[in-house]
């Protein structure tokens, strides 16, 4: 066969080439039969005994997997254990059998289904995913009522990649992980089973790939990227060369990011940068601190607001951010304010459709309109600033009356917060991200005004060139080593050293080792980026030499393109690289 | 019959864990034990998949309600249980 391409999510990172195995579960059970009243008893001894079979494959799966997986994976399969004593589960099926003279098969996909669409309905993406583990317990019954065998996982017997619907945390607690290279599976999502999974196993994976199942037979060749998201079917001979090559740098660079990523980053002759992370979530938070993260340049809290119908409270804000806190303990965690608007649509803020959502009503024009919701994250988290060390970021601001009039809500939060007499951290410092032109070409005057700033690359670079980049289209165009955007770099960077306050980057410029050696010589203190780009980003630090980044970026600022630019960097990489 | 007010604290809300939590706590006690939703909607506490089903987030208040023999020794369980965010 010729070689496909099949894209999907990818939800854990890593190269793996193989073998696939195609995971499918038994045949699906015939569950609209009905019975006749006289078999009725004989039909609920069937489900008992069932119910007695799947309860001993549990205990058998919660042995062998407290050995290999942690506590809080064997609750998710105990838990399953618990929907088959629940007195609303099985009872209820029985209920149909005698009453309604359902068969087991039916009754249980009857019940199952009921509960499944209540969690599936809810509005906490948590929960809704919880609908996995009811149907898993619901399909473990059914094949024990049908007898059948199907595929055990547990009887691999080499390595594979395995190619699947979708997987059950059953299993995966079967699974030898030794003998999983990686997962593809149709369905599933970043906060999935599989993905959960493959991620605390370090197993790489790609999800949400529509056509896998009919498009790969088994045993068939597998290249599975899931830096990318994809999986190859029967690679040609130099697309596995090409990811042998990739493998093996891989497997190289890992050994000497993972030295680096537990110190503190700076350059070789001594000048610090701090490497911080980009986070949304808690589950990010924890896992940049393992990667190496120095503090946070930039927390989304627009995460928060999702997955719900209406916006959160207070309260529910300060948990989240509190925790965040308290994670980081001494180290700088910056909280940007709610950047909603542009590509980030949440229904029940009433943005509503807009012809160009990117110079629209968003982020701090809407925070300022919207007081209240406004006012409500400043409080939440002011009072999460008492339990670690918290800065506020504004996006979008553009001008210095959009910063004076954030501000001023600051001080009017403070101020509520002084009358409940709730704590919170009076040294608080509040700084703004630089994504506009215009805010670059005002920073001096920005400067008076804000604690710290931060560059936002991504959105920088499409203003300064007009370019969108997820137009096909245009998108070459889209490049922030393109000398306006690196002289307008210059140009914050100027104003933040004359007003003697912090300069960081947060976009994807901020995590890029090409653009490292330029950004240090632009004099940034803090580089922010994806958890997953921390040790490379501090080995490339540790390679550099201050002066020279100096004399780099005056060069690269005075570079006629954005090739000019790269050609230069590349350069004193290569020149600099060798030397370690 | 007692009835007492708590608020869920956690990030996922009252998801698999503390409901589990829960039952097991609750379903040695002969007594009733329901949760109530602000909503009016209730669940029997010794069953998680009642418990799941009520759908609770971060910060959302519910009542909890034991009646029976042994209802006070059961709040005073629960009451522990909360306390201690179901040892999360």
């Amino acid at each position: 066969m010729s070689e496909r391409v099949y894209q999907g999510i990818g939800v854990s990172d890593g190269i793996r080439m193989g073998k696939a195995f195609i995971y499918r579960r038994a045949p699906e059970p015939d569950t609209n039969r009905m019975i006749k009243q006289e078999q009725a008893e004989q039909e609920i001894s069937r489900l008992d005994r069932a119910v007695e079979h799947a309860v001993l494959e549990i205990d058998e799966l919660v042995a062998r997997a407290s050995k290999t997986l942690g506590d809080d994976k064997v609750a998710v399969i105990k838990g399953q254990k618990t929907f088959l004593s629940d007195p609303a589960y099985c009872p209820q099926m029985k209920k149909l059998i005698q009453e309604k003279l359902f068969s087991s098969e039916k009754a249980v996909r009857e019940v199952t289904d009921r509960y499944a669409g209540v969690f599936e309905g809810m509005e906490n993406s948590y929960m809704r995913e919880r609908a996995a583990d009811v149907r898993d317990a619901g399909n473990r019954l059914l094949q024990h009522l049908s007898g059948a065998d199907c595929v055990d996982l547990s009887k691999l017997d080499h390595p594979v990649i395995l190619v699947a619907d979708d997987l059950a945390p059953s299993d995966t607690v079967r699974l030898d992980r030794n003998l999983i290279r990686a997962f593809v599976t149709r369905r599933g999502g970043k906060t999935s089973h599989t993905s959960i999974f493959a991620r605390s196993l370090d197993i790489p994976a790609v999800v949400g790939v529509q056509d896998i199942m009919d498009g790969v037979t088994d045993g068939e060749e597998l290249i599975l990227d899931g830096n990318k998201g994809i999986c190859i079917a029967s690679p040609n001979p130099e697309t596995v060369k090409d990811y042998h090559a990739k493998m093996e740098q891989e497997r190289r660079m890992e050994e000497v990011f993972r030295r680096y990523a537990a110190q503190d980053a700076h350059t070789h002759d001594g000048k610090r940068v701090i490497a911080a992370a980009n986070i949304g979530s808690l589950s990010d938070a924890e896992d940049s601190l393992k990667k190496g993260a120095e503090g946070v340049g930039l927390f989304r809290t627009e995460q928060v607001y999702l997955s719900r119908k209406t916006a959160p409270d207070e309260e529910t804000q300060y948990q989240v951010y509190r925790k965040i806190a308290e994670c980081f303990g001494s180290k700088e965690v910056i909280v940007r304010t709610l950047d909603v608007g542009g590509d980030k649509e949440i229904s029940y803020l009433g943005i509503g459709k807009e012809t160009n959502p990117f110079l629209g009503y968003r982020a701090i024009r809407y925070c300022l309109d919207r007081k209240e919701i406004f006012l409500t994250q400043l409080r939440a988290i002011l009072r999460a600033s008492a339990f670690g060390k918290l800065s506020v970021m504004f996006p979008m601001i553009s001008g210095i009356q959009e910063l004076e009039a954030a501000k001023a809500m600051m001080e009017e939060a403070k101020e509520q917060l002084r009358r409940r007499q709730q704590p919170f951290d009076e040294s608080i410092r509040t700084g703004i991200m630089i994504e506009i032109p215009s805010a670059a070409l005002m920073a001096d005057v920005l400067a008076q005004e804000a604690d710290f700033f931060s560059i936002g690359t991504n959105d920088l670079t499409q203003y300064t060139l007009a370019v969108d980049r997820g137009n096909e289209k245009v998108s070459y165009l889209y490049n922030y080593f393109d000398p306006a955007v690196v002289r307008l770099i210059h140009r914050v960077s100027d104003a933040a050293h004359q007003a003697g306050i912090p300069l960081g980057m947060c976009g994807a410029m901020a995590g890029d080792p090409l653009a490292i050696p330029l950004l240090v010589g632009l004099g940034l203190s803090e580089l922010s980026m994806p958890a997953g780009s921390l040790a490379q980003a501090k080995y490339t630090v540790s390679m550099l030499e201050s002066k020279s980044c100096g004399e780099l970026a005056a060069k690269a600022v005075n570079c006629r393109s954005a090739g000019a630019i790269r050609d230069l960097l590349q350069e004193y990489l290569q020149k600099h690289g060798e030397q370690d | 019959m007692i009835n007492k007010e708590f608020t869920i604290d956690g990030q996922y809300g009252f998801h698999l864990r503390p409901a589990q939590v829960m039952v097991e706590k609750m379903s040695p006690f002969t007594c009733d034990v329901k949760m109530k939703k602000e909503d009016g909607t209730e669940a029997d506490a010794k069953s998680i998949l009642g418990l799941m089903s009520l759908g609770l987030n971060n910060g959302q208040k519910v009542q909890m309600e034991t009646n029976g023999a042994d209802e006070k020794k059961a709040m005073a369980t629960l009451e522990e249980l909360f306390r201690t965010n179901f040892g999360e």
